[in-house]
């Protein structure tokens, strides 16, 4: 099992580096107005040069602002050595073959996981047609379900499109009904990370946060989200546990506590990649609450 | 001057919207077989938003043909899976033998099908591929794609700065659906896939109480109760995560200026009076705008769009002028503002 701790902040970079984990990611993987200025990035692959820890920087889906900023800081990776860069635009993606230093990988935003949904449960429930034999709706529906857990991903033309863009590896995310199918992206070649807690449900430019909290630009934000994040409760909506609604900056999420079964059935697929997000949500901010979630999944798959 | 798309899901539509003045209408068809039950937003399979069979798009290619109108067929979910390739190239043959004039396009394996069959017909970008910036339009565009929808969530600058940069044509979206979220990573599935008996309940709910906003039927524009992850207390009672924009009739001219090539009304569940309205709407303030040649004066912008208004009734002022739901207005405008007493937002964002 290998480990990746990952955040947008400094100050919580300077934590990862010092745990036990084997990689460190820093950038934003989310929002536009986050992504770290270039002495920030030159700072974080310093510090984790440092400590002789794999260094991956993060992008988010960009505007032409944002792109900009983006390159400039592709332009310093490209001169440190090969390092793994998260794509989640096909901007980015697009310009990645300027530099040729640098591996890109797919992030979560560029799959597209239809059991990110936290109503999909209920959706089943509505798939079984009562005009049809009730055998040949069961099978119907149990092929319909078996779809609904794949990616994007899971078609061999798309896996080779975006290698031939160099892609080598995939962030996905903990959804124990998708293991099964990750199998094949192992087969296709790509190297799997997968986030163990949150899940990506909804995704905004019009940050629900900011918008909230009275923030007035995205320019001038004050970046609450760095240290704030609000439970959602819907009745009947948001009732289980599975469906509990976190919102963090510009983004809604699942949280999602990884099981010993679960980890095992992931690691027989063979993936062995897994990333930890430092943020208010997962409550994991410091290098011992890191090294004590590593210790705990390592010690119960006896790994 | 920018071609008008017009949504349709029925031939009586299509005869509306073609009456009206859209240059060009978009449709789903359902996909056949037996993964017609798997839909992600409007598709591919079965739902209200699609038309039923491969003849009615073959009736209405016919009629729009005979009238000059080009149909584009949206085979367009952010999606593709092995088990899906059969009934999907079936899907796009059929398309395409019924008489479609370009195929809008939302995922790369389906693109790779489209290429594999041989489809000589254009291709459009969806904005599924979440296009925000010159270098996706140039990465799409080098995939074959000769016009790119753009993501709804852009401002009207980084819009005028993409089509200027760009080999190929840009379409914006400019009436409806101008959602909370990125389309392609929202995952609240709710147009007629997902709702389930809760949330069937909850907009039912919103709708008996004749909440202003039940126009708009998704769980992003639910009141949602708002806690503090640090100490776990309830702060207020909020749709907080609506953002939901419809309305573009104020920034028509801007985008004209800005280059566009083509405007697309959503509305592909719509009513066929509901298509036919704003696609008349549309029409008559494009043509208006255009044949002003240089940019019209503010009062008699304001003066034609109100005369329009009066068309449009009391449910879109209230929803849309009142609460400001317009694209284009400010990323972090707050719609919900009007909705809720101010006092609460201002203890809340005190807290």
């Amino acid at each position: 099992m290998s480990f990746s701790a990952q955040t947008d902040n400094l100050r919580m970079f300077s934590e990862a580096v010092s745990s036990k984990c084997e990689k460190v990611r820093f950038g934003s993987e989310f929002c536009e107005w986050k992504i770290p200025s270039l002495p920030e990035v030159e700072k974080a692959h310093a510090l984790a040069k440092d400590r002789g820890k794999v260094f991956t920087y993060i992008t988010p889906r960009v505007s032409d602002e944002g792109l900009k900023k983006i390159r400039a800081q592709l332009d310093f990776l490209n001169g440190a050595g090969k390092i793994a860069i998260v794509v989640n635009d096909l901007g980015t993606l697009n310009i990645m073959g300027d530099y040729p230093e640098l591996s890109p990988y797919l992030g979560r935003q560029l799959v597209h996981m239809p059991a990110r949904c936290p109503w999909l449960k209920m959706r089943f429930g509505d798939l079984t047609s009562f005009r049809l034999k009730a055998l040949k709706a069961m099978i119907e529906k149990r092929h319909v379900e078996d779809i609904y857990s794949q990616t994007s991903l899971n078609y061999s033309p798309t896996i080779r499109l975006f290698q031939s863009y160099g892609i080598q590896g995939v962030d996905l995310d903990w959804i124990p009904r998708c293991f099964p199918y990750s199998n094949f992206l192992v087969k296709a070649g790509l190297n799997l990370f997968v986030h163990l807690h949150l899940i990506p449900v909804a995704l905004t430019r019009k940050c629900h946060t900011a918008r909230f909290l009275g923030e007035k630009t995205p320019e001038n934000c004050s970046k609450p989200c760095d240290s704030r994040a609000f439970l959602l409760k819907h009745r009947g909506l948001t009732d289980e546990a599975e469906r509990k609604l976190f919102l963090q900056g510009n983004v809604v999420f699942r949280l999602v506590q990884p099981s010993r079964t679960d980890t095992e059935k992931l690691l027989r697929s063979g993936v062995t990649n897994f990333v930890i997000t430092m943020n208010p949500v997962t409550k994991i901010s410091s290098r011992e609450e890191i090294d004590k979630l590593i210790v705990h999944l390592k010690q119960e798959t006896d790994q | 001057m920018p071609l008008l798309l017009s949504p349709i899901n029925s031939f009586e539509g299509a005869v509306k919207v073609i009456d009206a003045g859209a240059d060009e209408i978009y449709c789903g068809v359902a996909m056949q077989g037996e993964h017609r039950h798997f839909t992600l937003f409007r598709g591919p399979g079965a739902s209200p938003a699609q038309l039923p069979t491969y003849d009615e798009l073959e009736r209405i290619t016919e009629y729009a043909h005979r009238h000059n109108v080009k149909v584009i067929p949206v085979i367009n979910e952010p999606f593709m899976s092995e088990a899906l390739e059969k009934e999907v190239k079936n899907h796009i043959c059929s398309c395409v033998e019924k008489g479609a004039d370009a195929l809008i396009i939302g995922d790369l394996g389906v693109l790779s099908i489209v290429k594999d069959v041989g489809v000589e017909a254009p291709l459009y970008a969806s904005t599924y591929f979440v296009s925000m910036n010159c270098e996706a339009v140039d990465f799409l565009r080098k995939l074959g794609f000769s016009r790119v929808i753009l993501e709804r969530h852009l401002t009207i600058h980084e819009i005028s700065e993409i089509v200027s940069r760009s080999k190929v044509d840009i379409e914006v979206f400019c009436h409806w659906g101008g959602c909370s979220n990125i389309n392609a990573n929202c995952y609240f599935y709710h147009h007629n896939a997902i709702p389930g008996f809760a949330m069937k309940r909850a907009l039912k709910k919103a709708f008996d109480e004749k909440d202003p906003r039940s126009m708009v039927f998704s769980p992003c524009t639910l009141f949602y109760g708002v806690y503090d992850v640090s100490n776990g207390k309830k702060m207020c009672d909020v749709p907080i995560l609506d953002a939901f924009t419809g309305c573009s009739l104020c920034h028509l001219q801007a985008l004209i200026h800005a280059g566009v090539s083509g405007l697309k009304i959503v509305g592909r569940y719509k009513t066929a009076k509901d298509q036919e309205t704003w696609t008349r709407i549309y029409r008559e303030l494009l043509d208006f705008i255009w044949h002003g040649r240089s940019r019209i004066r503010h009062k008699k912008m304001r003066e034609k769009i109100n005369s329009l208004k009066n068309e449009l009734g009391r449910t879109h002022i209230e929803i849309y002028c009142k609460q400001k739901r317009c694209f284009f207005s400010p990323l972090f405008n707050v719609p919900y503002e009007s909705l809720i007493p101010s006092w609460e937002l201002k203890k809340a964002r005190r807290s």
